[in-house]
C-alpha cells in the first residue's frame, strides 16, 4: 500500500465572492492528479454546492470564523472536505438519500445537498467534534497513472 | 501583558489574516454579464460567466425587472454561462414562479453540458423548456 499522500488546503473567509476561488482551486488541484474533465466538473459543482451551504450557515449564526476546504490524494483517491464553523445541520437532512423525484428542484432550500449527493453518492455529512460545525467530505476515484515511479 | 523583545504587531491567537479583500460590487472574481433586450412579445436575458451565490443576484435583478416592466415571457439565454449550481437554479425557479402568476412563460437557451448537467440531475429540464438555439426558441 502507498501512503504518499498530498494535502493542500485553503481558508476562506464566508463571504460568497470566494466561492469561485474555492472550486478553482478544487479543480486546478484535481487537475494536478490527473482527474478527467468530467470529473473537474463535478468536483465545481459539488464544492461550489458546499462552500455556499457552509457561508449561509456562518452568515445565519453570526459566525465570524473562515471555512477549510481541504483536497487530498493519495494514489487511489482524491478527497475534498469542506470544514465550516457554523451551527450545525439538521442530522435528518444529513442522512437523507439523494432521492430526486422531479420537480424536486421546486423546493430551492435542500438542492445544494441533492446535487452533492448525485454527484458524489459517497457523500459523508458529519457534525464537528464540538457540537459546532459541519464537514462535508466527499471523493473520488483517481486512474493509476503509468509509470510514475 | 506586553511580550518582551518584539515592537512588531502580531495577530493574535486565532485571527485571520485573510487574503482576499472584499470586491467592490460589479468587478468580483467572478465575469458575470446579464444584458436584457426584447425580441418580439419575448424578454431575452442573455447571461454570460459563471452563476453562483455571488453573482446569481445580477440575474436575479434582471428578471425582477422584466416582471416589473410587465414582460412575462422570458428566454434566459445561458450559451455563454461556463458554470451554473443550485443558486443559479433558485434564481431561475424564482423567476419562473413570478411570470407564472401572470400567465407568463421561462424558457432557456442551452448548450453547455455543464448547465445541462445540472438541470437534468435536478429534474428541472422537465419543469423548463430547454432550446439550443434563439430561433428555435423564439418559434416555439
Amino acid at each position: 500500500m502507498n501512503d504518499d499522500r498530498s494535502e493542500f488546503q485553503v481558508t476562506l473567509p464566508a463571504n460568497a465572492s470566494v466561492i469561485a476561488v474555492a472550486r478553482t482551486f478544487a479543480a486546478a488541484v484535481a487537475r494536478t492528479f490527473a482527474c478527467d474533465e468530467g470529473s473537474v466538473e463535478d468536483l465545481r459543482i459539488a464544492v461550489s454546492e458546499a462552500l455556499t451551504n457552509s457561508i449561509k450557515a456562518h452568515h445565519a449564526d453570526e459566525v465570524d470564523a473562515p471555512i477549510v476546504l481541504r483536497v487530498s490524494a493519495d494514489a487511489a483517491r482524491l478527497t475534498v472536505e469542506v470544514v465550516d464553523d457554523g451551527s450545525g445541520i439538521d442530522p435528518a437532512i444529513a442522512r437523507s438519500e439523494a432521492a430526486i423525484t422531479p420537480p424536486a428542484g421546486l423546493q430551492e432550500g435542500s438542492l445544494g445537498l441533492v446535487l452533492i449527493r448525485s454527484l458524489f453518492p459517497d457523500t459523508e455529512i458529519s457534525a464537528g467534534e464540538t457540537g459546532r460545525g459541519t464537514t462535508v467530505r466527499f471523493s473520488l476515484s483517481l486512474d493509476p497513472v503509468p509509470a510514475a515511479r | 501583558m506586553a511580550s518582551a523583545g518584539s515592537t512588531l504587531p502580531r495577530p493574535a491567537l486565532g485571527e485571520v489574516v485573510s487574503c482576499v479583500r472584499e470586491r467592490e460590487e460589479g468587478v468580483g472574481i467572478i465575469d458575470i454579464a446579464v444584458r436584457s433586450r426584447d425580441e418580439g412579445d419575448r424578454r431575452v436575458v442573455e447571461v454570460e460567466g459563471e452563476i453562483d451565490m455571488f453573482s446569481a443576484p445580477k440575474l436575479r435583478e434582471q428578471l425582477l425587472e422584466a416582471v416589473d416592466a410587465a414582460r412575462y415571457n422570458i428566454l434566459v439565454d445561458l450559451r455563454g454561462v461556463t458554470f451554473m449550481d443550485s443558486t443559479g437554479l433558485g434564481t431561475l425557479v424564482g423567476g419562473l414562479k413570478r411570470v407564472k402568476e401572470h400567465d407568463g412563460t421561462l424558457g432557456l437557451i442551452c448548450t453547455s453540458r455543464a448547465v445541462l448537467r445540472v438541470l437534468q440531475i435536478t429534474g428541472l429540464d422537465n419543469v423548463f423548456p430547454i432550446h439550443p438555439t434563439l430561433d428555435q426558441a423564439l418559434g416555439a
